[in-house]
């Protein structure tokens, strides 16, 4: 149980990473997008790519790739959400979708479906012992540099420009609109940063676990699920949903690995029903 | 070409009882094909229709009440068990079957009720979780699962030859888009139409929503349901990885809105021209078949939101009006009226063409 526990928290910190932009976005931009897990193992796959073929070190080959899938998302949105946001919800729902198929053939044109793995080489003890548990170091190396840009992402939303015109569209479009903000370009760099951050999760979670371009849809639907859990438009939500569905989806996978997809969707449900402003939503329901 | 057009616009906007005999003549000349076609044409058409009577039904509650219900192959799926188990373990007729089929999807879709306090995303991801979570259950539950125990499945001897079958499957088709037809030109059809518009404001003055709300899912779940209990005896046999796919669900909506969301015509057209690129896209470029798919869904949603039927009647606007004088409204562009569309479509979300 305590295992169940640790490792949940220590991968939870990746959902809630992947799980960031996507929160901002449907709070920002008001769309799903179902492309999100797309960006996600493109920052994963172009990491592998930097690091394996190029020969570039791991940070910054993960400092690149995180940055080319947040220019990735900048050019998905100018070239095609910024035309269909204000739609019904379903058709951005399937063009984003539509969207994420033809990224993820592309992916497999280059990279192929095989699953990919990166071993990174710290040169410190593989395990850490903490009250009579053996921990992975490098799992823990990676729940501290998610918690650190977790915590870059906060300082971005709160003390600057960019992050006050991102929080006014979030909470009223036409009043931002009215102040002067120029709300297709502040769209455009929210989905930048969602990008970033997603490409982020991704390359950071490739050096845990492989991944391989058909997983895309896995990844928008955790992405999804997090942000349920913790509600919609607050980072601090998304980030304690990260943690709990961390737990939530090893508790699930370990003890009932075979119901372990009905369980966590019976659980999705009932929130769904129960609390649909999150397990830790302080705000008001938000249902589009 | 602009006078046929003219001619389908006149019957768009006409009684339902002339749609109704159009889509009828339609299916009567439909049922000529396997004089002289093949197999393999015959069992594809098949298909086709299977997806276009879907994709029908699909556009009552996604489409025209605007709740995208991302688990419709439940119905799919729970009538095709249905059927299983009526005609196997019972050893009942296939008419049975299918009514049964149609009783239990429409019973069925009366546990989703709760699932309508939510709308847009939620609505859809909480229908796709319960169809995640009914698919799990069938496939672990021994009674569904097959006749002895090791099962995974159904073999469903079919009783039809294949032209008797491509003949039902006609009248599948007819039934349902003819159903969907005087539906939406019905009192419920209007009740829904303004509910899609603003739920509030039409239960402010007086519509029930909850109860339509409630029809219209049960009006779009029971086709689903007799037609696979249907398609049951055709494929032979059933697992619920094949029946409760979660792609029938996605072609649904991609035919949908391909053809032109919350329109009776759109998924009849959108279904023909898909499955049309897509016996192109499988013959000549298998590789690219999934990419050729995806960009045209893209370009669809991005450049023409409401789907080839927008296309089309704008196309027709515009011959016509370079045929005749100019309309006393003054120079309306087709530009303009396209715009128009899109505009309706930003406020209601596709019925801007739903007549």
């Amino acid at each position: 149980m305590d295992d169940i526990v640790i490792f949940g928290i220590l991968r939870g910190a990746l959902f809630a990473l992947a799980a960031f932009g996507f929160s901002l976005v449907l709070g920002v931009v008001g769309i799903v997008n179902f492309a999100h897990g797309v960006l996600v193992v493109f920052g994963g796959l172009l990491t592998h790519y930097l690091v394996a073929q190029v020969g570039l070190p791991y940070l910054i080959g993960l400092a690149l790739a995180a940055a080319a899938t947040g220019l990735l998302a900048g050019a998905m949105q100018r070239a095609f959400i910024a035309k269909t946001f204000r739609l019904h919800p379903l058709m951005v729902l399937v063009q984003t979708f539509g969207i994420a198929i033809v990224i993820t053939e592309l992916g497999i044109r280059f990279w192929g479906t095989e699953e990919r793995l990166l071993r990174v080489d710290t040169g410190l003890p593989p395990v850490i012992e903490i009250g009579g548990k053996f921990i992975p170091t490098f799992d823990v190396l990676v729940f501290l540099v998610g918690l650190a840009s977790a915590g870059a992402l906060f300082a971005i939303l709160n003390y600057t420009q960019f992050g006050r015109a991102v929080r006014a569209c979030r909470d009223n479009r036409d009043s931002a609109q009215l102040c002067s903000i120029d709300i297709g370009r502040t769209f455009e760099k929210t989905m930048v940063v969602a990008g970033v951050w997603a490409g982020l999760a991704g390359g950071l979670f490739i050096s845990l676990s492989p991944m391989a371009p058909y997983m895309h849809f896995h990844w928008t639907v955790d992405a999804f699920l997090v942000v349920i859990l913790g509600g919609l438009g607050s980072m601090v939500g998304a980030l304690l949903g990260g943690l709990f569905y961390g737990v939530l989806n090893f508790a699930a996978y370990y003890h009932l690995p075979t119901l372990a997809p009905a369980v966590i969707f019976a659980v999705l449900i009932a929130l769904l029903l129960i609390r649909p402003q999150g397990l830790f939503g302080f705000g008001a329901a938000v249902r589009k | 070409m602009g006078r046929f057009l003219k001619a389908c616009r006149d019957l768009r906007d006409g009684s339902p009882h002339r749609q109704a005999l159009a889509m009828a003549l339609f299916g009567v000349a439909l049922c000529a094909v396997p004089l002289f076609a093949n197999d393999y044409w015959v069992r594809l058409l098949v298909f086709i229709f299977v997806n276009i009577a879907l994709a029908s039904s699909w556009n009552v509650i996604g489409g025209v009440t605007g709740y995208p219900s991302f688990g419709h192959s439940v119905f799919f799926g729970l009538g095709a068990y249905t059927a299983a188990i009526v005609m196997v373990r019972y050893e009942l007729p296939m008419a049975m079957a299918m009514v049964a089929g149609g009783v239990v999807a429409a019973a069925f879709s009366l546990l989703f009720l709760p699932v309508f306090r939510q709308k847009g995303f939620y609505f859809a991801l909480s229908t796709l979780a319960a169809l995640l979570a009914v698919e799990t259950l069938v496939h672990k539950w021994e009674f569904t699962r097959g006749f002895k125990s090791w099962d995974m499945g159904w073999t469903v001897p079919s009783p039809l030859s294949l032209d008797a079958s491509y003949v039902l499957f006609v009248g599948l088709l007819c039934s349902t888009v003819i159903s969907v037809i005087y539906l939406l030109r019905s009192k419920t059809g209007f009740a829904l139409h303004a509910l899609h518009k603003d739920e509030v404001l039409a239960s402010s003055i007086g519509i029930p929503t909850a109860r339509y709300k409630a029809i219209a899912f049960a009006a779009s779940a029971v086709w689903p349901g007799v037609i696979g209990a249907a398609f049951a005896p055709f494929m032979t046999y059933i697992s619920t990885e094949s029946m409760f796919d979660v792609t029938i669900t996605l072609n649904m909506i991609l035919i949908s809105i391909f053809g032109g969301i919350g329109t009776v015509l759109g998924p009849i057209l959108g279904g023909i021209v898909l499955s049309v690129i897509d016996q192109i896209a499988w013959g000549n470029f298998l590789e690219y078949h999934r990419l050729i798919y995806g960009l045209l869904i893209v370009l669809i949603i991005t450049y023409k939101p409401g789907g080839i039927v927008s296309w089309l009647w704008d196309l027709e606007q515009r011959l016509n009006r370079t045929a005749e004088t100019p309309t006393p409204r003054g120079p309306v562009t087709a530009n303009e009226s396209g715009r128009h569309a899109t505009i309706a479509l930003r406020t209601e979300g596709g019925t801007g063409h739903a007549r």
